[in-house]
């Protein structure tokens, strides 16, 4: 067990190394800070002096070498941008991403988990088809064009909820359900397709023969085993949230949340901050996914770490 | 003016109701699932909201919100070039000079206009009674220890370009100081307009960049990261009493969402809508003053070398097509310059080239360049249509008779190939700006050909330009620029395009002038009813 943590952990840290050496480089190879921060009729002596300041004419390795110096003890350095610690302007970007990413999935999963149980009761039926009609529709919907369609339609037609914005619940509302809409989709379609085969798995046909009442059948013993693909994608999904796709619910939205700072930090070549998210970001991505793999334990003790 | 085009959002929401409808009972339906509690009637009744501005029956105690498309980096107002910066600052900060809305200098915190000592020193009499919102005199003495700050800060600011001639400064009395320069700088009054007037005794202190004090209108309240900023009136302001009490900047990247803000009657004025959604907001303004693209010819290489071509290349564009329909009316077309009439150094005697296609495919024989591959070096997504535009002149160029070839480049590679001193592309797209409305910063960038960005070797053009940089006699100055000008446009050193306004969307209540220089000044904004 130790071991299996240690190995899962050491397979982490290469993981973050390498995206981070990927970002400094890139970064570094195609952008160019300086000439994006000053106007276009600046003359040359401005530039070369300004990149001295920012301590860009030093040589890669000796700005890597930095780097990697401030990131263990968290100190990314100033971000170009705003001239505060990058650390400063992560650590208040990122509680209101993660706060946005858990009231979708939790409206994703609430809605999805019985929707997707009640259309795998039946399948093939009318109910069934419209439910799965209804999730691809979810999924394949853009989410730039839903979020302004629900602004334009609850927003300004109706007035229920601010047109965007952060601060009050009804802020996070449309967003939300923006974020919400294609998990749902996906989830939908997990959670029938693995309980149409787990209800039809003798395990299944002989509970019901010895007379266990079908809402135990269906909830405790079928659900609980396509419980763990679908908390595999309800993980994913949350990934995929926090690394990257919530930027654009962020950016329709103006919700100041990690998304957006790293839209904002690509926008400005502000380099420091950049690569200073995608070192965190990096870091929870892998931390929930060896969260995952203790969640899977947990839910099916038949899972056995090799070692 | 504009044509009777509607706007994408608003085709959607108008013609496209079904889908609306559609998209809110799914959503419905997903919330009934979910908490299967109360159903909200979320049939037909329609209702408009109607903004509820929290207080203002106009008059002296309106709150307004204003949406901006970025967060200022800093609230520090002598070390960054940021737009989000300046639309907050100039409504805490002051500078010794100010402009009208039509861009005419007029004297800000100096209570007349500067005068000259002599090339290299001036005298600025300094209004009195003004105080900072800590209670401070503005004293000259504090006015010299502002401009003190920012000759220390030299090149670490990005605004070096805007004060760098300034070396010292000093109060000669309690009602004048005396600012010395390098050299002589004509330019000296348009950067007096550009430099902020700070209380130097605060700027060592830590919080300095997020807790401004400055001289202006309006008094820093809050700043939420990532939201808003809040100002609120300075009760014992210099000047006239503003109408509006407090005001909410709101940082909205996205335009389409600025714009349904105004809509919600959520916000009051929103800036850079989209000249499509011209006719979507209850009101909408627009004035002459935000960028001018312009193609940079390079008289050095290649096809463009011969003049004829050049011109050719002006006379092959519509102009005035490409501000009725590419910019939906919200342009006007350039004359024949990198300036505007309301800038230090424009020559009104020069105008645009006629469009004449039979003129440019003449032209274009008589050079024997028939069917000659221009490159055009563009790049995308940073200025308003900027693709558009490039993919529309190069078609122009097409129809008369050349063989365009578009190179869009991702931004830094872009900037590699605009600064280039090696290689001159035979068109180059640049979208030029002018914050100090003179001529002295963009010509000596792209005509003077040491220019960062000029692609010609007109040595007549540098002596011009440099003689210009020192003159201090403001009509001598003006001829040498003229005579620059002129010689741009008669031998088509760029082929110009269009003036792009800048466009603003407001709710019906809000009443204000935009500025040629786009500063958004709350004390000029007032609400109706």
């Amino acid at each position: 067990m130790g071991k299996f943590i240690l190995q899962r952990v050491a397979q982490g840290v290469i993981v973050v190394i390498g995206v981070v050496l990927v970002v400094f480089v890139v970064t570094r190879l195609v952008g160019d800070p300086v000439s994006l921060m000053l106007p276009l009729e600046a003359t040359p002596e401005e530039r070369a002096a300004f990149e001295a300041t920012l301590g860009l004419d030093q040589p890669l390795l000796v700005q890597l070498g930095d780097f990697a110096a401030g990131a263990v003890r968290l100190d990314f350095g100033d971000s170009l941008w705003q001239g505060r610690a990058a650390f400063e302007i992560i650590a208040e970007a990122l509680p209101k991403t993660f706060i946005l990413v858990l009231a979708a999935l939790s409206v994703a999963v609430v809605v999805a988990i019985p929707v997707g149980i009640y259309a795998s009761l039946k399948p093939g039926s009318w109910i069934d088809r419209t439910l799965v009609g209804g999730s691809l529709l979810g999924l394949s919907i853009p989410q730039f064009w839903l979020g302004l369609m629900l602004i334009l339609f609850f927003g300004v037609k109706l007035g229920w909820f601010p047109t965007s914005g952060y601060g009050s619940w009804k802020h996070i509302v449309l967003p939300a359900v923006t974020l919400a809409l294609p998990a749902i989709g996906r989830l939908v379609m997990m959670v029938r397709s693995t309980m149409i085969d787990e209800l039809h798995a003798p395990y299944v046909e002989t509970s019901q023969a010895k007379g266990m009442p079908r809402w135990r059948t269906v909830f405790m013993h079928a659900f609980r085993n396509a419980s763990i693909p679908v908390a595999t994608l309800v993980g994913w999904e949350f990934i995929r949230a926090m690394a990257g796709y919530a930027v654009v619910v962020e950016t329709v939205f103006a919700w100041p949340g990690i998304g957006f700072m790293s839209i904002q930090a690509i926008n400005q070549q502000d380099l420091i901050l950049l690569q200073a998210i995608v070192f965190v970001v990096a870091i929870i991505v892998v931390a929930i996914n060896i969260g995952m793999d203790f969640l899977y334990m947990g839910i099916d003790p038949r899972i056995k770490v090799n070692s | 003016m504009t044509d009777k085009r509607r706007s994408a959002v608003k085709q959607l929401f108008a013609k496209n109701r079904i889908v609306s409808l559609f998209m809110l009972v799914l959503v419905m339906a997903m919330i009934a699932t979910a908490c299967s509690s109360d159903d909200s009637d979320g049939g037909g009744d329609v209702t408009t909201t109607t903004a509820d501005g929290g207080g203002g029956e106009g008059g002296s105690d309106a709150a307004i919100v204003i949406a901006i498309g970025s967060e200022p980096s800093s609230l520090d107002p002598q070390i960054r070039d940021d737009g989000g910066e300046r639309a907050i600052n100039d409504n805490i900060y002051e500078t010794l000079l100010a402009r009208t809305p039509e861009g005419e200098l007029v004297p800000g915190l100096a209570s007349d206009m500067p005068t000259q000592v002599d090339d290299t020193t001036w005298d600025v009499p300094i209004r009195s009674g003004v105080t900072f919102h800590n209670g401070n005199p503005m004293t000259t003495e504090a006015v010299a220890a502002s401009f003190d700050r920012i000759v220390a800060l030299g090149e670490e600011s990005e605004q070096f370009g805007f004060f760098g001639s300034i070396i010292d400064v000093e109060a000669v009395d309690d009602t004048t100081i005396r600012i010395t320069t390098d050299g002589p700088d004509p330019v000296l009054p348009s950067k007096l307009y550009w430099i902020k007037i700070i209380d130097a005794s605060l700027a060592d202190n830590a919080d300095f960049a997020e807790n401004p004090v400055g001289t202006g209108p309006y008094v820093f309240k809050s700043w939420d990261r990532g939201t808003g900023i809040v100002l609120e009136r300075y009760d014992d302001y210099w000047g006239d009493t503003p109408p509006v009490q407090q005001v909410t900047f709101r940082f909205i990247e996205e335009a389409g969402t600025r714009l349904s803000g105004v809509l919600a009657g959520e916000i009051d004025l929103m800036t850079n809508l989209s000249p499509d959604d011209i006719d979507v907001p209850p009101q909408s303004m627009s004035v002459v003053g935000g960028e001018q693209p312009t193609m940079i010819l390079s008289t050095i290489d290649g096809p463009t070398a011969d003049v004829r071509v050049r011109q050719a290349m002006n006379y092959a564009i519509d102009k005035e097509a490409i501000a009725q329909s590419l910019y939906a009316g919200q342009a006007v077309v350039t004359q024949c310059q990198m300036l505007r009439p309301s800038y230090t150094g424009y020559n009104d005697e020069l105008s645009a080239y006629p469009y004449d296609v039979e003129m440019a495919k003449t032209l274009i024989a008589e050079a024997g360049a028939e069917g000659a591959t221009i490159d055009i070096v563009g790049e995308s997504g940073r200025w308003l249509k900027d693709r558009e535009l490039i993919e529309t002149v190069a078609n122009y160029w097409a129809d008369a008779g050349l063989t365009p070839n578009v190179q869009i480049f991702e931004f830094g590679e872009y900037l590699n190939r605009l600064f280039d001193r090696e290689y001159r592309a035979p068109a180059i797209f640049v979208s030029m700006s002018n914050e100090l409305l003179d001529a002295s910063r963009t010509y000596s960038a792209y005509y003077a050909p040491d220019g960062s960005g000029a692609s010609n070797n007109d040595e007549e053009m540098q002596q011009w330009i440099d003689d210009a940089a020192v003159e201090t006699d403001v009509d001598a100055r003006n001829d040498l620029y003229h005579q620059a000008g002129a010689r741009a446009c008669d031998d088509a050193y760029f082929a110009f395009l269009v003036d792009i306004e800048d466009t603003y969307g407001a709710t019906e209540r809000l009443v204000w002038q935009p500025r040629v220089d786009a500063k958004l000044l709350v004390k000029e904004m007032s609400v109706t009813g």
